[in-house]
């Protein structure tokens, strides 16, 4: 099949011997007529250049013309000279101090309590006095009732809760005082386990029952409230229970009534705002410290009696 | 152009025309006429087109020649003395190959392997693409190997 193809391509190639050819004479005659005019079909091209540099140069000039024309006129547009305005500017500088009360810088406190994350209560303990005694409370000051000390000290085990009533009613007047002049009146109708100082009891320890005296009579002097009458009771009747109140009541029963308490700083820091959380905080050691002094007051005057 | 290439150009145009119109003297007249035509409108000389200009020019005319033939002329002038030459059988067999052909395909051929016109010329005088074009003449060139092929067997 190749050498058939390579065969027809050649007889291709000589086609045009299979084609007569034209008569000489004729031929002859007709090109010796045949103007051959060398110069006119090199004129014609010229002509015609020419004639196409006029058609197509022009307009393309034209063109070329009016877009530069309008992208001058654009670039001026664009980049001409505005007269600067002058603009006054005002810089004010807003310096933001925040000053604490003076009731905060007074009676800031050490952080006494303990850590709640230490004191997680146990749900199955089944110690909810301090419920009961949120729900016993008055809310508006805060006081001790005669209802909710007995109800404390039922839980220690101490030789001295018969004779209670009358240390009861003594120190109760001072925590009353201290409480209601510390604490805020709006923040007490929010919160009411705020105000139990049963509840804050636990937070300081029987061991320093002398220290938290001190202390708390050191808080009532600057609140000058009642709380210089709680003073000389916590500090007389505080040495005199130092040996006894420390041996006969277990640190193990007060336990669960500092995780209670710890969890009422903690709620109670998540309910209120910030600006009444540090004041609260530190009403509330007042108020602790106080009743602390309250039940070491009873605890004496049962042993004395 | 010179009286070489216009010598040269009037041969081809001669077979050109031949092979439209199977005639020696209607054939010479389409020639003289076509140079007369081209001579005649001096915007065609000079563009480098002039041969596809001529060619054009002739096609019409032989278009033109043939309605104008006689039905009678036609049996007599099928027989080529030229085509006859029993030295080279092969290209005989060639030439009665394009002959059975259509007249629109052994134009083409003509204009390619007798005239020497490019493909692309031949697109210009036709008025189709190249692509075209030459996928006509594959085509046609195919089919004329194929009967080739058949009547050298046989």
């Amino acid at each position: 099949m190749s050498k058939q193809s390579r065969n027809m391509d050649d007889l291709l190639q000589e086609l045009g011997k299979t084609f007569p050819t034209p008569d000489p004479k004729r031929e002859q005659e007709f090109l010796d007529n045949y103007p051959l005019n060398e110069e006119t079909p090199r004129l014609v091209p010229m002509q015609q250049a020419g004639r196409r540099r006029l058609v197509y140069g022009l307009p393309a000039a034209a063109m070329a013309i009016l877009m530069l024309a309008g992208g001058i006129g654009v670039w001026r547009s664009t980049h001409s000279r505005i007269p600067a305005v002058p603009v006054e500017t005002t810089t004010v500088t807003v310096i933001e101090t925040t000053v604490p009360a003076e009731s905060v810088l007074k009676t800031e406190p050490e952080p006494s309590y303990a850590d709640p994350t230490e004191a997680v209560p146990d749900p199955t303990a089944g110690t909810d006095a301090p419920e009961a005694e949120h729900r016993t409370e008055p809310a508006t000051t805060g006081t001790t009732t005669m209802q909710q000390i007995p109800a404390r000290t039922e839980t220690m085990p101490t030789n001295g809760a018969e004779t209670l009533p009358e240390a009861v009613t003594e120190t109760q007047d001072a925590a009353t005082r201290t409480t209601t002049n510390t604490i805020p009146p709006d923040h007490t109708k929010k919160d009411d386990t705020a105000q139990s100082p049963t509840e804050r009891e636990p937070v300081v320890p029987v061991e320093n029952t002398e220290t938290t005296a001190v202390q708390t009579a050191e808080t009532a002097a600057t609140e000058k409230t009642a709380a210089s009458t709680v003073h000389t009771h916590a500090t007389t009747t505080a040495a005199q229970i130092q040996t006894t109140a420390a041996d006969e009541v277990p640190s193990q029963t007060r336990v669960p009534e500092l995780t209670t308490d710890a969890t009422w700083i903690w709620t109670s820091t998540t309910y209120d705002p910030w600006p009444w959380e540090f004041t609260e905080y530190t009403s509330i050691e007042t108020t602790t410290t106080t009743i602390t002094t309250e039940e070491t007051e009873e605890t004496t005057d049962s042993l004395s009696s | 152009m010179d009286k070489t290439e216009l010598k040269s150009l009037y041969e081809k145009l001669f077979q050109y025309c031949y092979s439209r119109l199977s005639d020696r003297d209607r054939a010479e007249d389409a020639v003289q006429e076509t140079f007369l035509r081209f001579l005649e409108h001096p915007e065609y000389q000079g563009s480098g087109k002039e041969q596809q200009y001529l060619y054009t020019i002739a096609r019409n005319l032989c278009i033109d020649a043939y309605r104008r033939r006689p039905h009678e002329e036609l049996a007599e002038d099928v027989i080529d003395e030229s085509a006859q030459d029993p030295s080279h059988p092969d290209r005989m067999l060639l030439r009665a190959i394009l002959d059975s052909l259509p007249e629109d395909e052994r134009e083409l051929i003509v204009l390619r392997y007798v005239s020497g016109l490019s493909v692309r010329e031949i697109a210009a005088i036709s008025g189709v693409s190249w692509f075209a074009m030459n996928r006509r003449i594959r085509r046609i060139l195919g089919k004329m190997r194929e009967q080739f092929g058949k009547e050298e067997s046989v």
